[in-house]
């Protein structure tokens, strides 16, 4: 074979190599990623949660849901069933997937409030039923906040 | 017989992935659309939480993002024509992949399986057959050979079978979804939405039980892993044909899954043989019957399965198979049917009938 084609060839192994080879990284990448990206776990849980948001102030914890500082959390936060957390939503791409979006959008919201002078930082109550097994609960927390001097 | 060569020596015809180009633009098209009609003042991703999958991922004003998803529609519409193939399925799938990455909250299983497919036909030169290139080429005088390198084929169909040899594995060894625990929860928390709809209880009432579940949900384990390995082989490959349009019909009535049901069931040509022509048809158009027939498959034969030649002497139909087998009657006929794309749904499982021996011979020219 001349030397032309049998580059050619030796670049499409390559080639042929490299891309099942990143397939198959991500697959197995899958088990330790909580969004399973690019790994086709589609519907792994049929697990559910809810989350108490309380801004935490120097005058103690207040509940968002009504809004605060003339902004609302739904209007913030969209999609992937983030945008009532206090309301038991699905979480069928998995808890971890789910809380770890839900820590996101926590730090997310605490960095994107300037007009919000009080809240030192947000803390949500997380219920978690793991498909239909025993409901678990956890404190998460968003950064701290820096407020401006008074 | 015919020798059997690496696949990187190996040519393969396009034609079955030109027929995959059409039908992926118009699933492209609906994909983008809902994010088109999303990106509107005040409801734009970027003006919310979002989470780009790297800081250094450009994020466009609101103008500039629904200017790069009409991009990618005109590209997705052009792909789909046949028109400058190569380079609109480039543009297609630089904006489909701009805009998953863009957000990591967009990424779901069905929009990685489309850039995965899309990311295929920029491999596979498909508009070379059954597009606006080939036909344009034609009338220049220098028709295009609708032909790849095998290995371009066979790394698709590698990534196309790994989402059900994923997901299926993944279910396999997860207790709770081989247990059916997970779908009997789903199905016992959604039956409110299912009765809403109209689905009368004795029908809800054994499905939403965990022993129908149990069982059910292996067997859609099963089946997912079986089409991943049966599309391999050529004796299971009709068979898993048939489980995965199953399968994506199953889903798209259960689930919300937006293009994926479409998308499996376009992405079953990729495992179409990669021949074309290499089965002989002869039509008696003398007679009515056959004239019929022969109209057919000028129509339907989207994936050049036979080389249609006329005839007035011997039978009405009458097929040579690519072994050599010689089929006349109804035989012929069902084998015939079967092969067009649109009637293959319904006629291949009358190939049942077929069975048993067939009768050999030689092609009514040389008898």
């Amino acid at each position: 074979m001349r030397r032309g084609p049998r580059l050619r060839r030796l670049g499409a192994q390559c080639f042929f190599a490299a891309v099942i080879g990143l397939q198959l990284f991500f697959v197995v990448r899958a088990y330790d990623d909580p969004h399973h990206l690019f790994g086709y776990q589609p519907f792994s849980e049929s697990s559910t949660w809810r989350a108490t948001i309380l801004r935490v102030t120097d005058s103690g914890r207040h509940d968002i849901r009504n809004g605060w500082a003339g902004y609302h959390w739904s209007q913030l936060v969209r999609g992937r069933g983030l945008t009532t957390p206090w309301v038991d939503g699905s979480a069928a791409s998995g808890v971890e997937s789910q809380l770890a979006f839900f820590q996101q959008a926590l730090d997310w919201v605490a960095t994107h409030t300037p007009n919000d002078h009080s809240t030192r930082y947000f803390e949500a109550h997380v219920r978690t039923v793991r498909n239909r097994g025993e409901p678990e609960t956890r404190v998460m927390r968003s950064v701290e906040r820096e407020l401006p001097e008074r | 017989m015919t020798e059997r060569r690496p696949i990187f020596d190996e040519i393969a015809s396009v034609r079955a992935i030109a027929l995959l180009r059409i039908l992926v633009g118009p699933i492209t098209i609906v994909h983008l659309w809902s994010f088109l009609e999303a990106a509107q003042p005040g409801s734009y991703f970027a003006e919310r939480f979002y989470v780009p999958f790297t800081e250094l991922w450009p994020v466009l004003p609101l103008e500039g993002y629904r200017a790069v998803l009409l991009v990618g529609l005109v590209a997705a519409v052009l792909m789909s024509a046949g028109f400058l193939s190569r380079l609109t399925s480039v543009l297609t799938l630089a904006v489909v992949v701009f805009n998953l990455f863009s957000n990591q909250l967009f990424f779901h299983h069905n929009r990685a399986f489309l850039t995965t497919i899309l990311f295929g036909l920029t491999l596979l030169p498909a508009g070379r057959a059954l597009s606006v290139d080939a036909w344009l080429a034609k009338q220049a005088g220098h028709p295009l050979r609708d032909e790849a390198p095998m290995w371009r084929l066979v790394l698709l169909r590698a990534l196309a079978c790994t989402p059900y040899l994923a997901s299926g594995f993944s279910k396999l060894i997860d207790p709770d979804w081989w247990s059916g625990v997970v779908m009997y929860d789903r199905i016992s928390r959604y039956r409110h939405v299912a009765e809403a709809k109209g689905v009368p209880a004795w029908l809800i009432d054994p499905i939403a039980t965990p022993e129908f579940n149990a069982v059910m949900w292996k067997l859609v384990v099963l089946t997912e892993l079986f089409v991943g390995v049966g599309y391999w082989f050529r004796r299971t490959r009709v068979t898993a044909m048939f489980m995965a349009l199953g399968f994506h019909t199953l889903i798209e009535i259960t689930s919300t899954v937006s293009v994926f049901s479409y998308l499996g069931i376009a992405a079953t040509l990729i495992w179409v043989t990669p021949r074309t022509r290499d089965r002989v048809l002869w039509v008696r158009t003398d007679e009515a019957r056959g004239r019929r027939l022969a109209r057919l498959v000028r129509a339907l034969d989207w994936l050049a399965r036979f080389d249609l030649r006329e005839t007035t002497q011997g039978p009405t139909v009458r097929v040579r198979d690519r072994d050599g087998t010689i089929l006349e009657g109804a035989p012929a006929r069902r084998l015939v049917l079967s092969r067009l794309p649109p009637l293959m749904p319904l006629v291949t499982p009358l190939l049942l009938l077929d069975q048993w021996p067939r009768r050999t011979g030689q092609s009514p020219q040389s008898a």
